[in-house]
């Protein structure tokens, strides 16, 4: 089954953003992007292209999925 | 568009019976974000807010279970109950005063996806411990109170 790799930390960190900053610009709670970036929950379509949004990329430059 | 102005337009979205009820409920959340968002007090995490309640609220049952335990075994009158009734009535009222004082100073983020499907998850785990402790404690009451054979239970 494919695992859903996540590049989000990289991308907060090239940015400069906190978890919480991007917590409140896409509506979410903080620990929900902690959960996120660990690999621990899967977001929402809403959710992936609301992050996607804020840092300019498409969805499947943060989200993308590969084979175990 | 002016903050009060964007919450005025999501008060109405979010009352608008004419309106589908995913969209009021989006406006709904979009108010709570709003108003989180415009709200400068620091914020306290979620779990750290659920903290504070669970204390206040554990604290208030440890009260009302030792007035029951008391009324119970009848030491209401006893110098046990006049030596440790005090501390537990404290820690009650501590524990409140503080719940509402953090509640007062912190804002906390508004619920989302994950944090519903966890609350969920804690009140199903919740309801099974109420039930294995319910079931617990008659058990215990049954054994204590004493079982007669002949008249099966009774509570003396």
């Amino acid at each position: 089954m494919a695992e859903l790799i996540t590049r989000l930390r990289e991308y907060r960190a090239k940015t400069g953003m906190k978890q919480g900053e991007l917590a409140e610009l896409v509506g979410v709670r903080r620990e929900t992007i902690i959960r996120l970036e660990k690999g621990q929950y899967n977001p929402s379509l809403k959710l992936a292209m609301d992050i996607a949004k804020v840092f300019g990329v498409t969805v499947e430059e943060i989200f993308s999925f590969e084979e175990e | 568009m002016q903050t009060n102005e964007k919450l005025i337009t999501l008060i109405s979205r979010s009352k608008d019976k004419t309106l589908p009820r995913d969209v009021r409920r989006q406006a709904a959340i979009d108010l709570e974000w709003e108003k989180f968002r415009i709200d400068k007090r620091p914020v306290m995490t979620f779990k750290k807010s659920r903290f504070y309640e669970l204390l206040s609220s554990l604290s208030t049952a440890l009260c009302m279970g030792w007035i029951s335990v008391a009324e119970y075994f009848g030491i209401k009158g006893s110098r046990i109950n006049t030596f440790i009734f005090p501390f537990v009535l404290l820690s009650m009222v501590a524990a409140l005063a503080l719940n509402t004082s953090k509640s007062s100073k912190y804002k906390t983020e508004p619920a989302d996806d994950l944090a519903r499907y966890d609350i969920l998850k804690a009140s199903n785990i919740a309801f099974l411990t109420l039930f294995s402790v319910g079931l617990l404690i008659i058990f215990i009451m049954c054994l204590l109170s004493g079982f007669d054979e002949n008249k099966g239970f009774s509570v003396s």
